[in-house]
């Protein structure tokens, strides 16, 4: 059943103070996201990407503002919260017990979990059963991880690194199972350097950037924003819509605003490079920060 | 599901742990089956009857494997590779807490008593069969083993906060903290008895050797560090209400449990993750 929390604003930060001792991370963060969307969280190392994953899940406190997921404060880590959320972590530390065993643990602490649903994805992603899953791959513990987490049926699923670890076949596995899981009651998070392996899957991208977020908006209003073309000579660095350019092969690749686009499919990768080179312009043309 | 509290999810918690427990607990147990058996075989050896020996040997059960249980408690907060996991499932800290408090404190309270019956039952079993004679069996209602546990319970509470205070070592920090407050309050016992006392009742109270605080003619520490009324009141609760200031004290001791305890799960309540640059 689709409850009101479930629908609409599912994760608000206002006025988000964090850092650690000697680093300031944020200062006065200002989001919400919503019900039914998958959004790809990008930033360069040290950014902040995982802390604000640890924020929204209650496992970090803000020194300031407030942070309300579900209409739960995380601080608090209620239980009925914690069972809506479920975070696959980068590396996943399993117990050494077997699957079975390890379902028997933990599924009692989710109500909503659909063992049939977890048995069809383990079947999917041809992950080995009635193993010790410490003696597992990385990969295969991780399509292990994936598959439980998505069977508990939360509302907000947050994935740390996903493609890490998993072969090419078991990459789009992993994007087809996470598109398929995608409901208008849910929110998808996904956390990640490896931006090919998640280009086709978001429909959201947040590029944190210095304590902020340079980008935070839909794939298709930054289609309908940037250009990328393939040029044979550099192009003018002056150029005032010039985004971003990088050496290519038989030329320059060039990131451009420019609105008269026709919504073409977007280089992530490129799009990250463009906002992380060249921040403020890169704002000035994708309409900036978003504010609450 | 109710936000703070439930009775399913605190069994739930405690299965885990004991699922995840279980080849601890049976080395444990297995240890303690063959230091008994070896005891007695000792025993048989050297014909000797020591009628304590299962009381004993339980004493040291209860704390050596209490104490060390109950540092070990709240170990995945500290794992940096486990905490996260620990720290996101679906339960509350209150159930978290009782999850770890109760199989230390209640758990072992019920199990042990049994299990050396148990243990005492078979072993002098052997021994009847094999030197015809055998010790008493351990008796689980002896006020004794009550006596004990009670000590236990007293003593387990610093080191169940320690165990989620401290983030490694919490057994050795957990003690050396003990004595450095033992040895503190003592300090502050004295001089304040020294004040509050003076010389003369303190050496009549403690002997005449047993503390001798040189007094000069210039300047009389007993009259000088006098304080009247506190001089008096001390005074009297020392000479004269002697079992009212016990009772005090074992008042302070009783609620000295509940209140680390407490102190434990306002900690488990604020843990975090650490995460990124410290």
């Amino acid at each position: 059943m689709i409850t009101s929390n479930k629908i609409g604003k599912m994760i608000e930060f206002e006025n988000i103070q964090f850092g650690y001792k000697k680093k300031t991370l944020f200062n006065g963060m200002n989001f919400a996201l919503e019900s039914g969307q998958i959004y790809g969280l990008l930033g360069l190392n040290g950014a902040g990407k995982s802390t604000l994953l640890r924020l929204l899940s209650g496992l970090l406190f803000p020194q300031e503002g407030s942070i309300r997921v579900l209409d739960y404060d995380p601080v608090q880590r209620n239980p009925s919260m914690l069972s809506e959320i479920y975070m696959l972590p980068e590396t996943p530390h399993l117990p050494t017990l077997t699957d079975k065993n390890f379902v028997s643990r933990m599924a009692r602490f989710y109500p909503n979990f659909d063992s049939s649903y977890l048995e069809s994805l383990l079947k999917e992603m041809s992950v080995p059963r009635g193993q010790i899953l410490t003696s597992l791959s990385l990969g295969e513990r991780k399509k292990f991880h994936l598959a439980f987490g998505l069977a508990c049926r939360p509302s907000v699923m947050i994935l740390d690194e996903p493609t890490n670890g998993l072969d090419i076949p078991a990459k789009g596995q992993f994007r087809k199972i996470v598109a398929e899981a995608l409901a208008e009651d849910r929110i998808l998070i996904i956390a990640t350097h490896q931006v090919k392996d998640i280009e086709l899957l978001i429909d959201n991208v947040l590029i944190l950037h210095e304590g902020n977020f340079i980008c935070y908006q839909s794939l298709s209003q930054i289609s309908s924003a940037i250009r990328i073309s393939q040029e044979t000579n550099r192009p003018d660095s002056n150029s005032e819509k010039l985004l971003y350019t990088e050496p290519s092969l038989g030329g320059y690749t060039a990131v451009w605003a420019d609105t008269e686009t026709n919504g073409e499919h977007q280089d992530l990768e490129l799009l990250f490079k463009a906002a992380i080179t060249n921040p403020e312009k890169f704002t000035q043309f994708t309409s900036g920060v978003h504010k609450l | 599901m109710t936000s703070s509290f439930s009775v399913y999810r605190l069994w739930s918690l405690m299965r885990s742990d004991f699922l995840a427990e279980r080849r601890a607990l049976t080395w444990a147990a297995g240890i303690l089956i063959f230091t008994v058996l070896l005891m007695s075989l000792q025993q048989m050896q050297w014909g000797q009857m020591d009628y304590s020996m299962h009381q004993k040997l339980y004493g040291y059960a209860l704390f050596i494997w209490g104490i060390f249980a109950t540092s070990r408690a709240f170990r995945v907060v500290h794992d940096p590779t486990r905490n996260e996991a620990y720290l996101l499932l679906p339960a509350s800290s209150l159930e978290k807490f009782f999850a770890r408090l109760l199989p230390i404190t209640v758990g072992i309270g019920i199990f042990l008593p049994i299990f050396f019956f148990a243990l005492s039952a078979i072993v002098e079993s052997v021994r009847m069969v094999i030197a015809g004679t055998s010790l008493p069996l351990f008796n689980p209602f002896n006020s004794e083993i009550w006596k004990l546990y009670g000590y236990y319970i007293i003593i387990q509470a610093p080191f169940f906060l320690g165990a989620i205070w401290f983030r490694r070592f919490n057994f050795l920090i957990t003690s050396f903290a003990i004595i450095l407050f033992y040895l503190l309050l003592a300090i502050a016992i004295l001089i304040t008895a020294r004040i509050t006392i003076g010389a003369t009742e303190w050496q009549q109270l403690h002997g005449q050797n047993s503390l001798q605080v040189p007094e000069t003619g210039a300047i009389n520490h007993y009259d000088y560090l006098n304080f009247g009324i506190a001089h008096d009141l001390f005074h009297q609760l020392l000479t004269t209400n002697w079992s009212f200031l016990a009772t005090v004290f074992w008042i302070v001791v009783a609620l000295l449990p509940p209140v680390l305890w407490w102190i434990a799960w306002l900690r488990l309540k604020e843990v975090q993750v650490d995460h990124g640059v410290q």
